[in-house]
């Protein structure tokens, strides 16, 4: 089976080839690939060559993803972990934006769900940083947040008195 | 270009200006790019959060919350992407809101997000009624299609609407519509197909199973009502030959549990061989069909995992004294038990559990029984239903209800067999007894109920049904706290009966029969010192005796104290001695009921834990269902049961009266006396009630504490708290 190459263009104009098989899981790609043809590799301008080199990487060693054999995923799985061992926040969120608009499923599920991991060691302040959001909560209603935080998660199981709160 | 960037990021992020921070300020701070869209934030990474974190980031900013308390489909995302993808979610109808429990063991609540639709006509609508949920999709009496998250979700709901037919009270049926939800439109439906019933008891808590295929089932006491989605269609399909060899007084909730196993409803119970049974029901071309999957002796699990439920009894403990730091009384006792675990022989113990049925079989689906080899039985489903036993004791077997069909006539039933058959199966010896003792009464109750019996002639359902209410006075808990507590002195020998009437038990002969050593050795060695003292005149318990006996003798004795503490203090007072005397009597007396109270709260921490136990064992079982501790049916039978040990004659709750207030006539002479004791002790010990109160309160306090706590961690194993009040107010 020939192996078609295809390039791909970044918005600093670096040059990237990987196989077709490997640039086809990534949706946009492909429709682009299926409608343009383009001759001088496939213009992706919102991904920066920092980026993009992340990309193809995670593209090339996804490109034949095992089914049955357990150690070659296993092995697929502690790739993954490395791969986004050393990045920093801000490649992670140019990575997940980039997933997102190449619409590849895999490394949108797996830099999200990194996030998420992240998200999950954090307090609220430190999210708030994270994703630059400004608390707009008066201190009265976070008094009544935290009130209700405090009683949701004291009260184990379902109990009568939480009847009033859950019913807005 | 500041004012660009600044742009740019508020059509990504969606936040108002003020929200925004300066590029200046965000070197500042950690340095991230505000550059995730507010789709990508929301739809991609908020959906892999644990429930806990979500919780937490609400206070994010105002946004977030909305977002993650209101938006519906957010929570379909959620259970689709997070990390519970197998674990349990519940639905509470009362407080509307989901619960659902991470890994470890944690109940957290997450947003409601449903419409309130209208509860008035909820089938089950008395307490919070929980349901199980399979990927955060809710089933059970709200199931849903979990097959494909952007479907939205529907939940079923069941309604009846009783239709009293002429002649009695009896003599009606009910019907059974479905209320269907779907969230596409927002709104209920009631499903054009009805399913007309009799005979149809609905456990307290019927537990509800999807299976896939549209299909969603609910256990009831003898049957399986399952409801087709697609097809609009509903029907019953009787529980597997539960008449033959099934223990009559757990036939309701607590000792068959419905899960879902290779796509298809799974079905186990224990029977009164103490095995554990698996039954499958095939549906095939809309045919159902029983097959039975797996045989497993209960003492076998018990045995062959020793150590496991060793760990995990100690484990378990470990988690609670942690809890219970400060509570030297609960640490002790814990820490007796799980001595006697260590000390006993493991095949005496497991023998004890199994018999005594504290081990529960849980919902299977699929998982390995451990080191348990499974026997594939020969055993042919329930192809034929036998007709009616002609003994009274046994419960009549219903035939499975075709949707919208008419219940076929019901056999007449004579006045003296529908006595029997409310006081099935248990309370017959009980009868015989209390005719006995005094047959005047009884006869007057009997008179009664030979008035209302030819009203009722029509509808020998209707009765069974009655007999399953009553099965509910008979839980397990209270059951086996009982022998236990009245095991007496370690050196007689008792009989376990595998808690059946003398019939079944006969029937069953050896199995049941089996002498076993209940001595100080088993499981407590609290000395009943107390006890033993007070038990004086008694004459030794009847080997043969069973449960209601032993229950009925225990009450005998308690008025007979009663009366001897009431002569024992008139005389003290004639003399004019001192009230010492009388005191030591008094604390006494008190004394011997705290005991009372531990040793069944001692039981039932076992108990718990051996739940607990079951679930490792059984493996992949993903759905645990909750009860609340008050179960409103089941407390008034409750409150009957105290009532009658109080000499209060007891009040009808509801309707299936004419069974309680039958059976609290049949134990008249009791009544009387304990009524006089009752009140002229009452006058005499106003003075001595007041200083023990503060004593007994915190003892009480501490109980019910425990057994909230107990309850809230494992659920369906609680003691009935109005029988533990009222035992503490006599």
């Amino acid at each position: 089976m020939s192996t078609k190459k295809i390039t791909l263009l970044s918005s600093d104009n670096e040059l990237f080839t990987v196989d077709e098989e490997a640039a086809n899981q990534s949706l946009t790609i492909k429709h682009l690939i299926e409608d343009t043809e383009p001759e001088n590799g496939v213009p992706l301008p919102q991904v920066h060559s920092k980026i993009l080199a992340k990309v193809t990487e995670y593209l090339i060693k996804h490109a034949n993803e095992p089914d049955n054999d357990a150690a070659a995923k296993e092995e697929l799985k502690n790739w993954d972990d490395k791969f986004l061992e050393k990045v920093n926040h801000e490649t992670l969120f140019d990575l997940i934006l980039a997933a997102n608009y190449l619409d590849i499923k895999g490394l949108l599920d797996l830099t999200c769900q990194t996030v998420a991991d992240l998200m999950n060691g954090m307090s609220v302040v430190e999210v708030r940083k994270l994703f630059n959001i400004v608390n707009d909560f008066t201190p009265e209603d976070e008094a009544e947040v935290r009130k209700r935080r405090k009683r949701g998660t004291k009260t184990i199981g379902p109990s009568n008195d939480q009847a009033n709160q859950s019913n807005h | 270009m500041k004012k660009k960037i600044m742009k740019k990021r508020k059509a990504l992020v969606g936040c108002s200006d003020q929200q925004l921070i300066s590029k200046k300020k965000r070197k500042t701070l950690i340095g991230c790019p505000a550059e995730l869209g507010e789709d990508i934030i929301f739809e991609e990474i908020l959906p892999r959060l644990p429930v806990n974190s979500i919780f937490r980031f609400k206070s994010v900013c105002k946004k977030w919350r909305d977002f993650l308390s209101r938006d519906h489909v957010f929570h379909v995302q959620h259970y689709e992407k997070g990390p519970h993808r197998t674990t349990s979610t519940f639905f509470s109808v009362k407080t509307e809101c989901f619960f659902s429990k991470d890994s470890q063991f944690r109940w957290s609540r997450s947003p409601s997000f449903i419409k309130r639709p209208s509860y008035a006509s909820l089938l089950i609508h008395q307490e919070d009624m929980v349901v199980g949920s399979t990927n955060g999709l809710i089933y059970g009496v709200r199931p849903c299609d979990p097959s494909n998250p952007n479907s939205g979700f529907t939940l079923v709901h069941p309604i009846s609407t009783s239709h009293w037919g002429g002649g009695g009270v009896n003599a009606g049926y009910k019907i059974l519509r479905f209320k269907v939800y779907s969230s596409k439109t927002g709104a209920w439906r009631v499903s054009e197909n009805t399913l007309k019933f009799s005979g149809l008891t609905f456990r307290n808590y019927p537990t509800a199973v999807y299976t896939g295929g549209k299909k969603v089932f609910w256990s009831l006491t003898e049957h399986i009502l399952w409801f087709d989605i697609g097809k609009d269609a509903a029907g019953t399909v009787s529980c597997p030959d539960h008449h033959d060899n099934f223990v009559p007084q757990y036939k309701d909730k607590a000792f068959t549990e419905i899960g879902v196993c290779e796509g298809q409803l799974s079905y186990s119970r224990v029977t009164i061989q103490v095995d554990l049974e698996i039954w499958l029901l095939r549906d095939e071309n809309n045919e159902l069909e029983w097959v039975k999957k797996h045989v497993v002796s209960l003492q076998g699990i018990i045995e062959e995992n020793w150590n496991v439920m060793l760990r995990f009894c100690k484990l378990y403990t470990r988690k609670q004294e942690e809890i219970k730091k400060q509570n030297k009384v609960i640490k002790r006792k814990v820490a007796k038990v799980l001595a006697h675990f260590d000390r006993v022989a493991k095949k005496d113990v497991a023998k004890v559990l199994a018999h005594f049925h504290v081990v529960k079989p849980l919902p299977y689906s699929g998982g390995e029984l451990a080191k348990v080899k499974p026997q594939f039985s020969k055993v042919k489903p329930n192809a034929s239903k036998s007709p009616a036993p002609a003994t009274l004791s046994a419960p009549k077997p219903h035939a499975p209800v075709a949707l919208a069909t008419p219940k076929p006539p019901a056999p007449v039933v004579t006045v003296p067999k529908t006595f029997a058959l409310v006081t099935v199966p248990k309370p017959i010896a009980k009868a015989d007894s209390a005719d006995r003792t005094n047959a005047g009464i009884n006869t007057k109750g009997k008179g009664k109920r030979n008035g209302k019996g030819k009203e009722k002639k029509k509808s020998t359902q209707f009765s069974s049904q009655l007999t399953t209410k009553i099965e509910i006075t008979s839980a397990p808990t209270r059951k086996s706290a009982r022998s236990w507590t009245t095991k007496g002195n370690g050196k007689k020998k008792r009989t376990i009966i595998a808690s059946t009437t003398r019939k079944e038990a006969k029937r069953y002969g050896s199995v049941d029969k089996e002498e076993y050593k209940v001595g100080e050795d088993v499981l407590f060695d609290d000395s009943h010192e107390v006890d033993q003292t007070m038990e004086e005149g008694e004459s030794q318990a009847d080997e043969e005796q069973n449960e209601e006996q032993m229950i009925e003798k225990k009450m005998r004795k308690r008025v007979m104290m009663k009366a001897v503490n009431m002569r024992y203090k008139v005389l003290m007072m004639k003399r004019g001695q001192s009230k010492k005397l009388l005191m030591r009597k008094k604390w006494m007396m008190q004394k011997a009921r705290k005991m009372e109270l531990m040793d069944m709260n001692r039981v039932y921490t076992v108990m718990m834990r051996l739940r607990m136990f079951m679930i490792m064992v059984l493996g992949d079982i993903n759905l645990i269902m909750m009860k609340p501790p008050t179960v409103p049916q089941a407390s008034a039978v409750i409150s009957h049961d105290a009532s009658r040990q109080n000499g209060l004659t007891v009040e009808a709750h509801g309707e299936p009266l004419g069974v309680t207030s039958d059976r609290s006539r049949s134990s008249p002479p009791i009544t009387k006396t304990a009524k006089v004791a009752d009140s002229s002790s009452e006058q005499a010990d106003r003075r001595e009630r007041a200083r023990g109160e503060r004593e007994r309160e915190r003892d009480l306090k501490l109980l019910r504490w425990e057994s909230d706590h107990l309850w809230a961690a494992e659920g369906r194993w609680s003691l009935p708290r109005g029988r533990r009040e009222k035992g503490e107010e006599e």
